[in-house]
C-alpha cells in the first residue's frame, strides 16, 4: 500500500522538535565530538537502504531514461525521440487529460471526504464505526474493483440499465466507460484517503470548542465553518495532495472503466510499450510522467509545509 | 442517608413576581457507558438560582459539579428531572437554544479565531449588524480590560488573559445566567486572588445576572458567593449562606471541606444541661456535652437543630475547626474546665510553619504515636509558645466554635483533612 501522508501535525512536532535542539547552541558544542562518532556509524547503517533503494529504484530509472535516447542495438541515438515525443499533439493532450482528471478527482474526494468524516464524527449513530472499518476496508481493495462494480451496476448492460429499460421511453445512463466513469470510480477509492485524516483531526477537536460554540447560539453550519474545518485545513491540504498524486498515477481503474478516449499518462506508456512496442518513446513518456510527478510532490510537500509551518508560527 | 438538605427553602417561586433565573427540578445524569448499576455523575439536583443572585457549587473533584453545569448549559442531557430557565422548561432544547453565557473549565477559546472574533462569536450568531458587533465586542474587552489584545490569537495570551477572554465572549451576548466551571482552576496562587476580585467587580457591574460558579475552592466559594451548594458523589449535601455553612454545617462532610474541620467522633451525654450560653448567631441551640472516643469531652451546639442528633443512639461528630482548638498551658489540670473542652490530651507528632503561624498535628488520646492519620490539625495563635514533636499537649475548644453534626462513617479518610487547607477566609466574617 502507498504510505500514509505524514499527517501535518507530526510534521510540525517534528519541525518544533528540529528547532528545539538547533537552539540548544552549547549543547551541540559539547556533543559534536560524539556525533563524529556516531555520523560514521550512521553512513554505515545507511548503506543497505541506499543500495536496495538503487536496486528496485534507480537503476530502473536509468534504464528507462536510456531506453528514451537509445536505439534498439543499444547505441545511443541523441534526443530524437524525445524531440519528436514531446512535440506531439498526444502527449500534449495526455498531461492535459491526466491533471484534468486528477484535479475533478481531487475537488470530489474533498468534498464527498469531508461530508463523510463530518457525518461519521459529529452525528452520532450505532454504525459509525462498522461505516469507518468499511472505508478503511476499501484502501485494502484492489482498485479495479470499482470500475467493475461500476459496470456491473451503471453499466451499458448493468443492473440500473436493464431495470430503466423497462420504463416507457427506455431511458438509459451511459456515464461509466468515459471521462465520469473514471472520476466517479478514482473518487470513490480514493475518498478513504481524505476520511482518515480527517476523522483523526476531528477526534481532536475538544468537546468544549463545540458545546460552547453552540451555547453562543451557533448552528451546525456555522460551528463546522468556524470552529471544526479551520483546525482540519492542513489535513484537508495533505490529503488532498496525496490524493491529486495517487490519481495522477492510477492505471487501474482507466483501464478497467474500457474508457477508449480517455487516454491519460499511464495509459499513453502503456499504449506506447505493449501495445504498439514503441519503446523508446514510451520512456520518454514515462519521464514526462515522472517529472510531472515530481513537480506535484515538489509543491505538495511545499504546501504541506506552508500550513503546518504556518499554524506553528502563528502557535 | 437524609442529603439533598435544602438549608433555607429557596425564596418562593414567584415572591417578587420573577421566577428564578435557574431551577433545576430533581435532575440526575448518567454519563452513557457508565455501568447501569453505578452511580449517576449527578443524582437528584434540586437547585434555584434567583435573577442577580450567585450561587456556587462546591466539592471535591469528580463530585458532579461540572455535569450540574453541563445540565444547565444543555451539553448533558438529564436522564431525569427538568431544567428551567426564567421558568421556561428547556429540558429537551440545545444549548443554542438557551442563550445561557457559559466559561467551561479550560476555557475553550476557538483557536483559529483571533480574540476580538472569539468576543463577537456569539453576536455573529445572532446576526447583528456589524457596526453593533463592534461596539459590543470594544465595550466587552473594556470591561475584562482587554482591548490591546483584540487582534491576537488565544494561544498568545497568558492564561489570565485567556481567562478574561472567556468571560467577555459569555457576557457578549447580554446572558441572563452565567455559568463558571472553575474559572480560576488554571491560574497560580496570586493570579487567582487577583481574578477573584475582579470577578466581585464583575459582579457588583452586573446585578441582574444569575450566576452559578462551580468551584473545588471554598475560598472563591466564600468570597463570590450569595448562597453554596456543597456536593458529593453527584449530590447536593448541603445548601446555604456562606454564613450557615461555616458556623452550623448540618453535615460532617460540609464542615470539613469548608474550613477544614477536625471531626472528633464521640457520644453525646445526657442533653438537657443547656448552659444558658449561647453563640452570637443563633440563640436557639442549646450547648450539649460530648465524650468523646478519643478521650475526654466537649461542649458543643448542634448544627443543624432540625436534624436528630440523637438519633443513632446518641453517637454523633464534633466538628471544630483548626483554628478554634488552643493548646492550654503545660501542667494546668485538665479538670479545670478549659475553656469549653475538658480532657483533650495528646501529643505533638508534627508541627508545620506555615507563614501565618503554626499547625500542629496531635494525636489525641496521648499515648497512640503510631497514629498520625487520627491526628487532629491545630493551628496555634500568631504569637503562642510552639511545641515540640512528642510534647504532651492538652487541647482546649474556644467556646461556641464545637458543632455538633450526625456522624458519618463515610468520611473517615476525611476526619483529619489530608492536605493542608487554606486559613479560612471567612472565620471573622
Ligand atoms: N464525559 C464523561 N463520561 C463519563 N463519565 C464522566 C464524564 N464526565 C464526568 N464523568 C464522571 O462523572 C462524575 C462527575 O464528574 P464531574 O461532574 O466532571 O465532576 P467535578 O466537575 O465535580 O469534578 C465523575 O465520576 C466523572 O468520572
Ligand atoms: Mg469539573
Amino acid at each position: 500500500m502507498t504510505a500514509a501522508p505524514e499527517t501535518p501535525r507530526a510534521a510540525t512536532m517534528r519541525a518544533r522538535a528540529r528547532w528545539a535542539v538547533g537552539s540548544h547552541g552549547s549543547a551541540r558544542v559539547a556533543g559534536a565530538e560524539r556525533r563524529d562518532r556516531r555520523s560514521l556509524r550512521t553512513l554505515l547503517w545507511a548503506v543497505p537502504p541506499l543500495a536496495v533503494l538503487t536496486a528496485i529504484f534507480l537503476v530502473p530509472l536509468a534504464e528507462t531514461v536510456w531506453q528514451s535516447v537509445s536505439t534498439t542495438s543499444g547505441a545511443f541515438a541523441g534526443f530524437g525521440t524525445w524531440s519528436q515525443a514531446l512535440s506531439s499533439a498526444a502527449l500534449g493532450r495526455a498531461v492535459g487529460t491526466t491533471l484534468w482528471i486528477a484535479l475533478l478527482t481531487t475537488c470530489g474526494c474533498v468534498l464527498v471526504g469531508t461530508f463523510l468524516a463530518v457525518g461519521l464524527s459529529f452525528v452520532p449513530f450505532s454504525g459509525s464505526r462498522v461505516a469507518v472499518r468499511l472505508l478503511e476496508a476499501v484502501v485494502s481493495f484492489p482498485s479495479f474493483i470499482i470500475p467493475l462494480a461500476f459496470g456491473i451496476l451503471y453499466g451499458r448492460a448493468g443492473v440500473l440499465n436493464s431495470a430503466l429499460a423497462g420504463l416507457p421511453g427506455s431511458p438509459h445512463v451511459d456515464f461509466v466507460n468515459d471521462l465520469p466513469g473514471v472520476v466517479f470510480a478514482e473518487i470513490a477509492y480514493f475518498t478513504p484517503f481524505v476520511v482518515r485524516p480527517l476523522l483523526a483531526v476531528f477526534g481532536q477537536i475538544p468537546r468544549e470548542l463545540l458545546d460552547v460554540s453552540g451555547s453562543l447560539g451557533a448552528g451546525p453550519l456555522m460551528t463546522l465553518r468556524r470552529v471544526i474545518l479551520p483546525d482540519a485545513r492542513p489535513a484537508l491540504a495533505a490529503s488532498a495532495g496525496l490524493v491529486f498524486l495517487l490519481a495522477m498515477n492510477e492505471f487501474g481503474i482507466i483501464m478497467f472503466t474500457g474508457a477508449k478516449n480517455v487516454v491519460t499518462l499511464p495509459m499513453l506508456v502503456y499504449t506506447k510499450s505493449i501495445v504498439t512496442f514503441d519503446l523508446p518513446s514510451a520512456a520518454v513518456v514515462a519521464c514526462a510522467q515522472l517529472a510531472l510527478s515530481l513537480a506535484v510532490y515538489g509543491l505538495y510537500r511545499a504546501l504541506v509545509r506552508r500550513l503546518s509551518g504556518g499554524s506553528r508560527a502563528a502557535a | 442517608m437524609p442529603l439533598a438538605a435544602v438549608r433555607c427553602p429557596d425564596a418562593g417561586e414567584f415572591d417578587d413576581g420573577r421566577p428564578p433565573a435557574v431551577e433545576l427540578r430533581g435532575v440526575s445524569v448518567r454519563y452513557p457507558g457508565a455501568s447501569a448499576g453505578s452511580r449517576p455523575a449527578l443524582a437528584d439536583l434540586s437547585l434555584r438560582v434567583d435573577p442577580g443572585e450567585t450561587v456556587a457549587l462546591l466539592g471535591p473533584s469528580g463530585s458532579g459539579k461540572s455535569t450540574a453545569l453541563k445540565a444547565v448549559a444543555g451539553f448533558e442531557q438529564p436522564s431525569e428531572g427538568r431544567v428551567l430557565l426564567a421558568g421556561r422548561d428547556v429540558t429537551r432544547r440545545p444549548p443554542a437554544e438557551r442563550g445561557i453565557g457559559v466559561v467551561v473549565q479550560q476555557y475553550a477559546l476557538f483557536p483559529h479565531l483571533r480574540v476580538a472574533d472569539n468576543v463577537a462569536y456569539g453576536l455573529r450568531a445572532r446576526r447583528l449588524p456589524r457596526a453593533q458587533v463592534r461596539a459590543r465586542v470594544g465595550e466587552m474587552l473594556e470591561m475584562v480590560g482587554m482591548e490591546e489584545h483584540a487582534r491576537k490569537l488565544p494561544r498568545e495570551l497568558s492564561g489570565g488573559q485567556q481567562q478574561r477572554i472567556a468571560i467577555a465572549r459569555a457576557l457578549a451576548i447580554r446572558p441572563d445566567v452565567l455559568l463558571l466551571d472553575e474559572p480560576l482552576s488554571a491560574l497560580d496562587a496570586r493570579m487567582r486572588q487577583d481574578m477573584v476580585e475582579e470577578l466581585a467587580r464583575l459582579r457588583r457591574e452586573l446585578p441582574d445576572v444569575a450566576m452559578l460558579y462551580v468551584t473545588h475552592d471554598q475560598s472563591e466559594a466564600l468570597a463570590l458567593a450569595d448562597r453554596i451548594g456543597v456536593m458529593r458523589d453527584g449530590r447536593l449535601v448541603d445548601l446555604g449562606t456562606a454564613h450557615e455553612l461555616y458556623h452550623r454545617p448540618r453535615h460532617a462532610f460540609t464542615a470539613s471541606f469548608l474550613g477544614g474541620a477536625n471531626l472528633l467522633d464521640g457520644v453525646l451525654e445526657a442533653p438537657g444541661a443547656a448552659r444558658g450560653r449561647t453563640t452570637h448567631d443563633d440563640a436557639s441551640s442549646p450547648e450539649l456535652t460530648v465524650r468523646l472516643d478519643a478521650g475526654g469531652s466537649v461542649s458543643a451546639r448542634i448544627g443543624d437543630p432540625a436534624s436528630d442528633a440523637g438519633a443513632s443512639g446518641g453517637r454523633v461528630t464534633v466538628a471544630v475547626r483548626p483554628h478554634a482548638l488552643r493548646m492550654l498551658p503545660a501542667g494546668r489540670d485538665a479538670n479545670e474546665a478549659a475553656g469549653s473542652a475538658s480532657g483533650l490530651r495528646g501529643t505533638v507528632v508534627s508541627v508545620q510553619w506555615r507563614g501565618t503561624g503554626h499547625r500542629l498535628r496531635v494525636a489525641l488520646g496521648g499515648t497512640d504515636r503510631g497514629s498520625a492519620g487520627r491526628a487532629v490539625a491545630v493551628d496555634l495563635e500568631p504569637f503562642a509558645a510552639v511545641p515540640a514533636v512528642g510534647d504532651a499537649v492538652v487541647l482546649g475548644v474556644v467556646r461556641g466554635e464545637a458543632v455538633i453534626v450526625p456522624r458519618d462513617e463515610t468520611i473517615g479518610g476525611l476526619r483529619v483533612p489530608a492536605a493542608p487547607v487554606r486559613p479560612a477566609a471567612g472565620a471573622t466574617a
